[in-house]
C-alpha cells in the first residue's frame, strides 16, 4: 500500500451557536492513498459534509474552532493560512456537491465558469482556458461540448449540470476529489452515469475520491474503504466487503437491516432503528448510540468508546464484547431476530 | 381477486406551452400524463414508480383532484370523479387522501398539531367540537406513534420522521378508502424511513386501506407495493405484479431501471449499472420493428441538433427526417409509444 | 432576447396609453365643478370661459374630447396652455427639466456609489464595529424626512445662512449652460441630501441581499475552486445581489426624474417638482396635468429600462 496522500488525524470542528456549541466533527481520522476511493456514510448531521467542507477551509470563522491535523503532501490544511490553503482549493483537493443546479453560478455560462476555475491556478490565456474547458466538458461525456460551453446551467438537465461541476472539478488536475452526496439529487438511471463517470475518471486519472453520502448501496458500488459516520464520530471503517459482510457496530447493523432490498423476502419487515441522533450540543456521556442500541450495556452509558480494531481490517468503535458481536451478526445475517442477537451478544453477562 | 375501487381509464393531462408578444398563443403541450389506465383493488397497494417527469405525481394529483385532468375518466365506485361537483366531491375527497413528500413544507407552521390532525373532521364537520374530537385526535397521534401529550406542540418542534408521522394521522383521520402517498420517505434519513414505511404498512393491513404508493426508489416499492406501474414519459410502460416484475421485467425500460439502482452489495460494480444510451444501445436489438416515438423538442435548443443525435444512437434513429423548425418525428420503440416534450434533453438523457 | 424586448417595449406602449385614459378621465370627466372654468384660472370672466370650452372642445361629447386631446398630445405635443404663466404647458415643462435632471441624476451617481460600496462592505464585515456604526447612521437616514435634513444642511453650510457658509444656498440655482461653477456650487448640497436618504436605504437593501447570496450553494462553489475572496465577493456575490438594486435604482431615478418635489422646494430650485407645486397651488389644471404625464412618462420608462437590464443580468429571465 502507498503512503496516503490526504490523512485527516483527529478533526474536530465545533460551531459556536446560540444555543450552545455544536460539536459537528469530533475527533475523526481517515486516510486515502491515490487512486482509492473512500466512502463515507452517514445520515444528515453526522459530520460528513462538515468534514469534507473543513479539509477546504470552507467551515472556517470566527464562530468555528477546528482542531487536530489534515496533511496533504507534506502539510497541515487545517493550520494552514488562508491563502496558501486557496491554493490548493480546486488544485490539489477540488469539491463537487450535491444539488448542482444551485451548486452553478445561474448568472455565468458553464464554459466561463470553468474557464474561471482554470484560471484561479494557472496563467492560461483565454483561448487555452476555453480549448481546456471545452476538452473537459468532451472528458466528462456532454454530447456536443462545444455549443453546451456557452450554454447556462438553467439550460441543461440534471445529469448534465453534475457532469459540468465534475468537469470544473477536474480542471486542474486535483489528486482529491471529495464528492458530496454527488447523485442525490438526480435519476436513478442518470445516477448510475454519473458513478461510472467518477469511478471511469478515479482509474484513468489516478485520482483519489472521497465520496460522502446517506446511500448504502452508492457506497457499495463505488467505495474502495468505508467509515461509517455517526453523531460527529467514525463508528466503524473498513473495506467495503468487509463491512457489508461482517460489519462489528450495531448502528451499520441497523443501517443494513432497515433498507428495503431489490432482492430477498419482501414479507419481512424492515427493521427501522428506533428513536433518533442525539443533539450534537450537549451530548450525554457514553456511546452516542446507546439510546438507540438494542444491545446498550451499562458501561455503553459511561465510557466513550474509541475506534479500535476489530479484526484483520476493520475496525469498530463499540465496548461490547468482539466476539459476542461477531456471532450476533451471523445470527442476524442468517435472518435472526433482535431478541436471539442479543441473547448471543449478552447473555453471557 | 377482488373488485376495483378505482378505476383510471385513458386519464390525460397537457400543460400548454404558450409564446406570443402580446396575445398568448398555444403553441404546444407538455404531455405530462398521456393515457394512463389501471385499475386498482380494494385493499391492494398499488406503486407507481418511475424517474423525474414521468407524470406519477400528475396521475396522483388527478386522482385526488388537486388537479384536473385534460381527458379520461377516474371511477372511483363507478362515479367518475373528473365529473364531480360540489357535494359529492366533497365527499369523495374524504374517502381519498393524501400522504405528501416534504414533511417540512406540508404542514402548516404556525398550527398546532392538533389542530393540524383536526382539521379535516372539522371541515367535514364530524363528531362533536371539543373533547370528542381531542379525543379522536390523541388516538389518531397514539395510532402513528405519537405521544398524545404533544398536541399542542407546533411542528417545528417535531423531527422530520415524526412530521411525516402527522401528516400521516392527518391523512387517515377521515378514514378514508384510498390513501395516497406521494414520495413518503424520500426527503427522510435511512434509518427513519423504515419506520414511517413500516407505520404506512401496519395501517394499510389493519384499516383495510387502499394504497396508491409513488416513489422513485424501485427497492421501497417493492417492499410497499402488491402491483406496480412503471411510468416512463407519461405512460404506464409495465404494470405487473410485484415479484413479476422484479424478477421478470417485461419491458426495457423496467430492466434499465432495475439495472441502475446501486444495489448494497458490493462486487456487482461495473456489471450492473448503465445509462438510458447503453441501454438504447444494448437492447435495439430486441426490439420489435420499430413504428412511433414523437420527439418534439424546441427550436431554439441547438444543442439537440441531428448530427449530436446521430453520433451515439443507431441507425434507425439516424434515418429521421426534420421536419420544419420544431422537428418532430415518427421513430419506434416497439412496445410503447413516446410521445415527448423533449426540453433541454431533461426527460430523455442523452449518455 | 429580442423578442422579450420587443414584448416589453409593446406593453409599455399599452401601458402609456391606459395612463394617458386615466389621465384623461380624472382631468375631464371626474371633475365635479365645470371642467372649462377649472381650466381657465381662479379669475375668469365668463366670457372666457365659453372661450376655452369651445377652445378645447369641452363643448363636445366625451369621446371627442378624447380624441383630441390624444390628437393634441401625439401629433402636436400640445399639452394644453398654462393659464397661470399664459404659457403651453410643453413649454413650461421642457425649460424647468434641466434643473431636476441636475438634480436626480448627480444625486443618483453619489447615492449608487456610497450605497454599494457601504453595503458590501458592511455584509462582508458583518457585525464588526465599522457595519454596526454605518447601519445604525443608515437608519438614521432613512428616518429622517427629507425636507428636515436639507434645512439642517441650509442651516450648516448656505452661503447665506450657515453657520459654515462654503455651499451656495436655498434659490443659488444657476442652469449649467450660463455658469457650471455656480451650477455646481448650487447643487451639492441637495445632492448630499437626497443622496443620503437613497444610500442609506441602498445599502441595507445590499447588505441584507448580499449576506443572503453569500450562503447560496454557489459561493460555496466558487470558494471551493480556490478563486480569491475579493474575486468570489466582488464577481459571484455582488453580481446576484445587484438585481434588486437595479430595480429599486430604475424606479428611483424614473419617479426622481418626474420632480424631485421636496428638494426642489426646500432649495428653491426651478424644476418639475417644484412647477408641479405651484401648479397645484395655483389650481392650474393643464399644467397638472401635463406634470402628472411627465412623472407617469418616466415611470413607465424606468421600468421598461429595469426590465431590459434584469434580463441582461439574469439570463434564466431571458426565457419565459
Amino acid at each position: 500500500m502507498s503512503t496516503p496522500l490526504l490523512s485527516v488525524e483527529d478533526l474536530s470542528v465545533q460551531f459556536d451557536t446560540e444555543d450552545g456549541v455544536v460539536r459537528a466533527v469530533d475527533g475523526v481520522s481517515w486516510s486515502i492513498e491515490p487512486g482509492r476511493a473512500l466512502g463515507i456514510v452517514g445520515e444528515s448531521g453526522s459530520g460528513k459534509t462538515v468534514g469534507g467542507l473543513t479539509l477546504l477551509g470552507l467551515t472556517r470563522s470566527n464562530n468555528t474552532t477546528i482542531a487536530g491535523r489534515a496533511m496533504f503532501g507534506g502539510e497541515d490544511l487545517v493550520a494552514m493560512q488562508d491563502e496558501q490553503l486557496r491554493q490548493i482549493r480546486g488544485k490539489g483537493i477540488a469539491m463537487i456537491f450535491q444539488d448542482p443546479l444551485s451548486s452553478l453560478h445561474p448568472f455565468y455560462r458553464v464554459g466561463d465558469q470553468i474557464v474561471e476555475a482554470i484560471q484561479a491556478h494557472s496563467e492560461a490565456s483565454d483561448k487555452a482556458a476555453r480549448a481546456r474547458a471545452l476538452e473537459l466538458l468532451g472528458l466528462v461525456g456532454i454530447p456536443d461540448p462545444r455549443a453546451r460551453l456557452d450554454a447556462y446551467p438553467h439550460e441543461f438537465s440534471g445529469g448534465m449540470r453534475q457532469r459540468a461541476m465534475i468537469a470544473m472539478a477536474l480542471s486542474n488536475e486535483p489528486k482529491v476529489l471529495i464528492a458530496d452526496e454527488p447523485t442525490t439529487a438526480l435519476d436513478v438511471t442518470v445516477q448510475a452515469q454519473i458513478l461510472d463517470l467518477l469511478d471511469r475518471l478515479r482509474r484513468e486519472l489516478g485520482m483519489a475520491l472521497v465520496i460522502i453520502t446517506h446511500d448504502l448501496g452508492v457506497v457499495a458500488e463505488t467505495a474502495d474503504d468505508v467509515a461509517v459516520m455517526y453523531a460527529g464520530r467514525i463508528v466503524e471503517k473498513a473495506p467495503v466487503e468487509e463491512l457489508f459482510a461482517r460489519p462489528m457496530h450495531p448502528y451499520t447493523w441497523g443501517l443494513l437491516r432497515s433498507i428495503p432490498r431489490l432482492t430477498g423476502s419482501r414479507e419481512e419487515p424492515l427493521l427501522p432503528i428506533p428513536g433518533r441522533p442525539p443533539s450534537m450540543i450537549s451530548r450525554p456521556p457514553g456511546c452516542a448510540f446507546a439510546d438507540r442500541c438494542a444491545y446498550v450495556a451499562d458501561e455503553c452509558r459511561v465510557a466513550e468508546p474509541i475506534l479500535s480494531p476489530a479484526g484483520t481490517t476493520i475496525a469498530s468503535a463499540c465496548l461490547l464484547p468482539e466476539t459476542g458481536r461477531r456471532s450476533a451478526w451471523s445470527g442476524l445475517a442468517a435472518g435472526g431476530d433482535t431478541d436471539a442477537a442479543f441473547k448471543v451478544l449478552r447473555g453471557g453477562k | 381477486m377482488s373488485e376495483p375501487l378505482l378505476q383510471v381509464r385513458d386519464l390525460v393531462k397537457h400543460f400548454p406551452i404558450t409564446r406570443g408578444v402580446v396575445f398568448q398563443k398555444q403553441i404546444g403541450a407538455v404531455q405530462a400524463v398521456d393515457g394512463v389506465s389501471f385499475d386498482l383493488m380494494r385493499g391492494e397497494t398499488l406503486g407507481l414508480v418511475g424517474e423525474t417527469g414521468c407524470g406519477k405525481s400528475t396521475t396522483a394529483r388527478m386522482i385526488a383532484r388537486l388537479m384536473d385532468p385534460t381527458s379520461g375518466e377516474m371511477l372511483f365506485e363507478g362515479q367518475d370523479l373528473a365529473a364531480l361537483k360540489g357535494r359529492s366531491l366533497k365527499q369523495a375527497r374524504r374517502d381519498i387522501q393524501m400522504v405528501f413528500q416534504d414533511p417540512y413544507s406540508s404542514l402548516n407552521p404556525r398550527k398546532r398539531v392538533g389542530s393540524i390532525i383536526e382539521e379535516p373532521l372539522r371541515i367535514h364537520g364530524l363528531l362533536k367540537e371539543g373533547d370528542a374530537r381531542r379525543k379522536r385526535v390523541q388516538e389518531l397521534m397514539d395510532r402513528v406513534g405519537l405521544n398524545p401529550e404533544h398536541y399542542n406542540r407546533f411542528p417545528h418542534e417535531f423531527s422530520g420522521g415524526q412530521r411525516q408521522r402527522i401528516g400521516v394521522a392527518r391523512a387517515i383521520a377521515l378514514e378514508p378508502k384510498l390513501l395516497i402517498a406521494d414520495e413518503p420517505v424520500s426527503a427522510l434519513d435511512v434509518s427513519i424511513q423504515a419506520q414511517i414505511l413500516n407505520l404506512l404498512r401496519d395501517l394499510q393491513r389493519d384499516m383495510g386501506l387502499t394504497m396508491m404508493f409513488i416513489a422513485h426508489d424501485l427497492s421501497v416499492v417493492r417492499h410497499m407495493c402488491d402491483r406496480v406501474a412503471v411510468m416512463y414519459l407519461g405512460k404506464i410502460a409495465e404494470l405487473a405484479p410485484n415479484e413479476a416484475l422484479y424478477a421478470e421485467p417485461q419491458h426495457p425500460y423496467t430492466e434499465a431501471l432495475l439495472a441502475a439502482v446501486p444495489s448494497p452489495e458490493p462486487g456487482r460494480r461495473g456489471q450492473t449499472s448503465q445509462g438510458l444510451a447503453g441501454w438504447f444501445l444494448e437492447r435495439q436489438r430486441h426490439w420489435p420493428v420499430v413504428d412511433q416515438l414523437n420527439i418534439h423538442h424546441r427550436a431554439k435548443d441547438s444543442t439537440l441538433c441531428p448530427e449530436c443525435f446521430a453520433e451515439g444512437f443507431p441507425e434507425w434513429l439516424r434515418n429521421i427526417t426534420w421536419r420544419g423548425r420544431t422537428p418532430a418525428w415518427p421513430v419506434a420503440l416497439g412496445c410503447v409509444a413516446v410521445e415527448r416534450e423533449l426540453a433541454y434533453g431533461e426527460n430523455f438523457p442523452l449518455t | 432576447m429580442t423578442r422579450y424586448i420587443i414584448r416589453r417595449i409593446l406593453w409599455t406602449l399599452i401601458l402609456m396609453v391606459a395612463v394617458s385614459v386615466m389621465t384623461f378621465v380624472i382631468f375631464y370627466v371626474l371633475p365635479s365643478a365645470d371642467p372649462a372654468q377649472l381650466r381657465a384660472g381662479r379669475h375668469a370672466s365668463p366670457q372666457q370661459i365659453e372661450e376655452i370650452r369651445h377652445k378645447y372642445h369641452l363643448d363636445r361629447p366625451l369621446l371627442d374630447q378624447l380624441w383630441f386631446y390624444f390628437q393634441g398630445i401625439v401629433t402636436r405635443g400640445d399639452f394644453g396652455i398654462s393659464y397661470v404663466n399664459d404659457q403651453p404647458v410643453a413649454k413650461l415643462v421642457f425649460s424647468r427639466l434641466p434643473a431636476t435632471i441636475s438634480v436626480a441624476i448627480g444625486a443618483a451617481v453619489l447615492w449608487l456609489v456610497s450605497g454599494i460600496a457601504i453595503g458590501i462592505i458592511s455584509a462582508v464585515r458583518r457585525h464588526s464595529r465599522l457595519d454596526r456604526t454605518t447601519m445604525s447612521l443608515a437608519l438614521v437616514g432613512i428616518s429622517a424626512p427629507v425636507y428636515w435634513l436639507g434645512l439642517v444642511a441650509l442651516y450648516l453650510f448656505a452661503n447665506d445662512i450657515g453657520l459654515i457658509p462654503i455651499l451656495g444656498g436655498s434659490g443659488s440655482y444657476r442652469p449649467i449652460t450660463v455658469d457650471p461653477l455656480g451650477w455646481l456650487n448650487s447643487m451639492i448640497l441637495p445632492w448630499i441630501v437626497l443622496a443620503i436618504a437613497f444610500a442609506a436605504f441602498y445599502s441595507r437593501l445590499l447588505r441584507g441581499t448580499l449576506i443572503e447570496v453569500m450562503g447560496e450553494d454557489y459561493i460555496r462553489t466558487a470558494r471551493a475552486k480556490g478563486l480569491p475572496e475579493r474575486t468570489v465577493v466582488m464577481h459571484h456575490g455582488v453580481r446576484a445581489a445587484i438585481t434588486p438594486i437595479v430595480t429599486a435604482f430604475g424606479l428611483d431615478l424614473g419617479a426622481l426624474l418626474g420632480g424631485a418635489v421636496l428638494v426642489e422646494i426646500v432649495f428653491n430650485i426651478p424644476g418639475i417638482g417644484r412647477l408641479a407645486y405651484d401648479a397645484i397651488l395655483h389650481s392650474d389644471l393643464f399644467l397638472i396635468q401635463g406634470t402628472v404625464l411627465l412623472a407617469a412618462f418616466f415611470v413607465i420608462v424606468a421600468n421598461l429600462v429595469v426590465d431590459v437590464v434584469y434580463a441582461y443580468l439574469d439570463p434564466r429571465v431571458r426565457y419565459e
